[in-house]
């Protein structure tokens, strides 16, 4: 089935893979959910394989590492339920089509592994940029947020735009931990998540005077938000979201029209920044819990 | 019963997947988030329900339901 145009996507993506160095990998996911939780297919796992697809064992017993088969996900466009998600963010940004302002309701369920429906605390980052915060779901079990955004702000002036646009080369690329501050990978392979991007336009613009800064937050979706980085331009007294990576990629994807929303423009009304750095938006007897964030719009 | 199934006919794939999904038995009366469902299974939970029904669940269905039992009456609506 790896006919010639997707053959040339797995060699892409393989070769982006494999600039990220083995020290990162963790070898943990076996070659029998490849097809069930990636979505990838024998035919396309065999081929990049053989182009080098980084994997331990042989056999029934090979494993990869999770982010490698994440980012296959990403550069073939497969149908792996988490990135369907990027397709509900491309629908937010459409829907902002009337320029006004919008509001969401965003429920806070905390997940805890060791006591299922415990109680578990809300970062005090989060309850502090709410609009109104009050409870939702059955038996108003889980913490309620309203969010507020403001309508389609002013465009960024030229200089702010200059920075922008040094994110058009780099694609997107889920990097380890350990790289997401690393402006110098990014700079060497053109490979960046939003964590990485958000640190390198900070530390463009903050070496250009500009005022700027970071963002961790929510991308407001329906019908659930995700975490997400990115950086904010003091405009006319006004902070502006900018994330040049997420909408070059959504236009290579296909989901968004590049001259609708080009790079240098600001996603207004989807972002919703909650704290300058990662937070753990949940935790339980102070440790970090999982999270999920349903959501609805408020109309 | 929209799309021509019964309410007990859609109840069985609704739970016969779900159970498949968070590997366990599951029952009208369960909450989809209490079992520990987040946006990737519900994802999962809803592709897999339209391979057996034939129409694709609105998601938010599953989202905003008290339990699969009310899930499951949405999918008439």
């Amino acid at each position: 089935m790896v006919d010639g145009t997707r053959d040339e996507d797995v060699t892409q993506a393989v070769a982006a893979i494999r600039l990220v160095p083995d020290r990162y990998r963790v070898f943990r996911e076996p070659v029998g959910v490849v097809r069930s939780r990636y979505r990838i297919d024998p035919a396309t796992l065999t081929r990049a394989l053989s182009l080098g697809l980084p994997s331990t064992g042989t056999g029934a017993d090979l494993r990869f590492d999770q982010l490698d088969l994440r980012n296959l996900v990403i550069s073939l466009r497969l149908n792996a339920p988490w990135f369907v998600a990027m397709r509900w963010w491309a629908s937010a940004l459409l829907q902002r089509a009337d320029e006004a302002p919008c509001a969401y309701q965003v429920a806070v369920v905390g997940q805890c592994e060791q006591c299922p429906n415990c109680v578990v605390d809300v970062a005090p980052e989060v309850l502090a940029a709410a609009s109104d915060v009050g409870r939702a779901m059955r038996g108003d079990a889980h913490v309620a947020l309203t969010v507020r955004l403001a309508g389609k702000p002013v465009g960024f002036p030229a200089d702010v735009v200059d920075v922008l646009r040094l994110a058009a080369p780099v694609r997107w690329h889920l990097v380890p931990n350990a790289l997401a501050e690393d402006v110098a990978f990014l700079k060497d392979t053109g490979l960046a998540d939003c964590r990485l991007m958000a640190r390198y336009l900070w530390q463009e613009a903050r070496d250009r005077g500009m005022a700027v800064r970071r963002a961790y937050g929510l991308v407001l979706t329906v019908p659930f938000s995700m975490t997400h980085d990115w950086v904010e331009f003091n405009v006319d007294d006004q902070w502006l979201p900018a994330d040049p990576l997420l909408l070059t990629s959504m236009a290579r994807w296909g989901y968004l029209d590049p001259h609708e929303w080009p790079p240098t423009t600001s996603p207004w009304g989807t972002l919703w920044r909650v704290a300058e750095r990662t937070v753990p938006l949940v935790r339980h007897n102070g440790t970090p819990a999982r999270w999920t964030l349903p959501t609805s719009p408020v109309v | 019963m929209g799309h021509g199934l019964s309410y007990d006919s859609v109840l069985g794939h609704v739970l016969d997947t779900a159970s498949s999904v968070f590997n366990r038995t599951v029952s009208a009366t369960d909450n989809f988030f209490d079992l520990g469902g987040d946006s990737v299974v519900a994802v999962d939970l809803v592709s897999r329900l339209a391979d057996q029904l034939g129409y694709e669940p609105d998601i938010n269905d599953l989202v905003w339901a008290d339990d699969f039992g009310a899930f499951t009456r949405r999918l008439a609506a």
